[in-house]
């Protein structure tokens, strides 16, 4: 009888905490608000542009870029090359569902910032983003900066990127725990976490004609010049 | 990203099958995997190296592995030793890579590979169809094309240090890759007026020669003209992608002269 009362509120207590991991895990978007971090949701990208046929709304052409600012959250669509080749962008978002993303980087010829002043360089690190505490150091960003990051192991094994894309959904699939440290165009050490290109952030899409590109993504970038990234 | 299931679809976990050869080298009648066959220095061409019936879409990111050397499928259980000397592998199955031992990033990293690849790009050649990277061509490059280009490419043009080991060759400039033997035309741009669910989706292969080092130290040199079955100069979605045709010349002496016949 004791046993059977004890395994009863054991299974009440058990049902308790899944139900309350389920609200939270329902409730995604509080999750990534740390007080300090900025969150982005569900910033469009090339919305009209798709790599299938016939979608209603869409055109079949390529994907065209977008520029962004993560101090002040600025998004531009100016592919001159004077706003390329300049320091009010810090990363793009590039390529098929402009998932394929640059740092501004004026060292880097396949890169859209060539020629410019950008001192962007990017480096992955496996590690929940609230764990990424320090920037590498300057000499580690050099030595392992990846330029870009998309499809991961994309054209090359080792180039890491920030979604798998499924040969069996043909869906993309964001990397989890993977947070990327960066260097902005003005030489700062920030960390961003790309987290959806899939409008909504559903935890997992299953439909081929989920809208996209929308991308949702977090960073925080350390203005004093240091590497620290703490954030909480 | 969907649709982009084509060439997924293509360069599957393969085994070998034959077709009739547009070209003039003699067609190898590839053997059983039990027999083996004496590779001697020359030219040859694969037809229709094809999927294994059995492989599913999802099976097809696997790796391929071929031996230029004995002509067959080698399983990847074989990865490790000296018994393959490329490998149709990464995110659309359309990267060559090698096997290198000593090359962190090869498949056969660890073993005995003394694997190389680089891609000749002969200005002569591209001038008659290339226009730049994720452009168009002017023009389907003719099945001649890729024959000139084989057969420009006499000996290595380059020495050994600058064989890639670690890294793979494949699409040409899609997305953040660089110089590549095929053109993927995502958006059906080399045909705008045509229809979409026709040339959408569509792998061009490009006359650029691959030079190969193979596992055991061999050079070699190949040409890809199709990775659709039968090889048409003219490829559209209507064709069947995971039947590679190619030709290669393998050099056994050790020496980097490929100017065989």
């Amino acid at each position: 009888m004791r046993y059977t009362i004890h395994i009863c509120l054991l299974t009440t207590a058990l049902l308790t905490i899944v139900s309350c991991k389920k609200d939270e895990n329902n409730d995604t978007k509080t999750s990534y608000e740390d007080g300090v971090s900025t969150v982005i949701y569900d910033l469009a990208g090339d919305t009209e542009a798709s790599v299938a046929d016939g979608v209603e709304g869409k055109e079949r052409r390529p994907f065209k870029p977008f520029y962004f600012k993560l101090k002040g959250k600025l998004q531009s669509w100016d592919s001159s090359a004077a706003n390329r080749q300049s320091a009010s962008w810090d990363i793009a978002f590039t390529d098929v569902y402009n998932a394929l993303v640059y740092v501004n980087d004026g060292s880097n010829p396949n890169g859209p910032g060539y020629g410019g002043p950008g001192k962007g360089l990017i480096v992955a690190v496996d590690s929940p983003y609230s764990k990424v505490t320090v920037a590498p150091a300057m000499e580690d960003m050099k030595e392992n900066n990846l330029q870009f990051t998309g499809w991961d192991g994309y054209p090359q094994v080792y180039n890491t990127g920030w979604y798998f894309y499924s040969l069996t959904t043909h869906l993309a699939i964001p990397i989890k725990n993977r947070t990327f440290v960066i260097m902005t165009a003005e030489g700062k050490y920030a960390k961003l976490e790309l987290i959806n290109v899939y409008q909504g952030n559903p935890p997992a899409v299953t439909d081929l004609y989920w809208p996209a590109p929308y991308f949702t993504f977090r960073y925080y970038v350390q203005e004093d010049g240091s590497r620290n990234l703490k954030t909480p | 990203m969907q649709k982009t299931n084509l060439l997924c679809m293509a360069l599957a976990m393969f085994a070998i099958a034959c077709s009739k050869s547009d070209t003039d080298t003699p067609v190898v009648n590839p053997p059983e995997d039990t027999t083996t066959v004496d590779v001697k220095t020359g030219v040859y061409t694969l037809v229709n190296l094809a999927a294994d019936t059995t492989a599913t879409s999802g099976a097809a990111a696997k790796a391929f592995y071929y031996s230029l050397e004995d002509q067959k499928t080698i399983p990847a259980s074989q990865v490790q030793t000296a018994n393959w000397d490329i490998a149709f592998t990464g995110t659309y199955n359309s990267t060559i890579l090698i096997n290198n031992g000593k090359a962190k990033y090869s498949p056969g990293y660890g073993g005995p590979g003394l694997g190389g690849i680089y891609l000749v790009k002969d200005a002569a050649i591209d001038a008659e169809y290339y226009v730049g990277p994720q452009k168009p061509f002017k023009t389907i490059p003719a099945r001649r094309l890729f024959d000139s280009a084989f057969a420009h490419v006499k000996t290595v043009p380059v020495s050994d240090d600058q064989l890639l080991t670690n890294d793979g060759i494949g699409l040409d400039y899609f997305g953040p890759s660089t110089d590549g033997w095929a053109f993927y035309d995502f958006y059906g741009l080399q045909f705008p007026d045509a229809n979409p669910d026709s040339v959408a989706h569509i792998c061009y292969s490009m006359p650029r020669t691959l030079i190969i080092k193979t596992a055991k130290g061999h050079y070699a040199k190949m040409v890809i003209y199709s990775i659709y079955k039968g090889a048409p100069e003219l490829p559209t979605r209507s064709n069947k992608p995971g039947f590679v045709t190619f030709k290669y010349a393998i050099q056994k002496d050790g020496s980097k002269q490929l100017d065989l016949k």
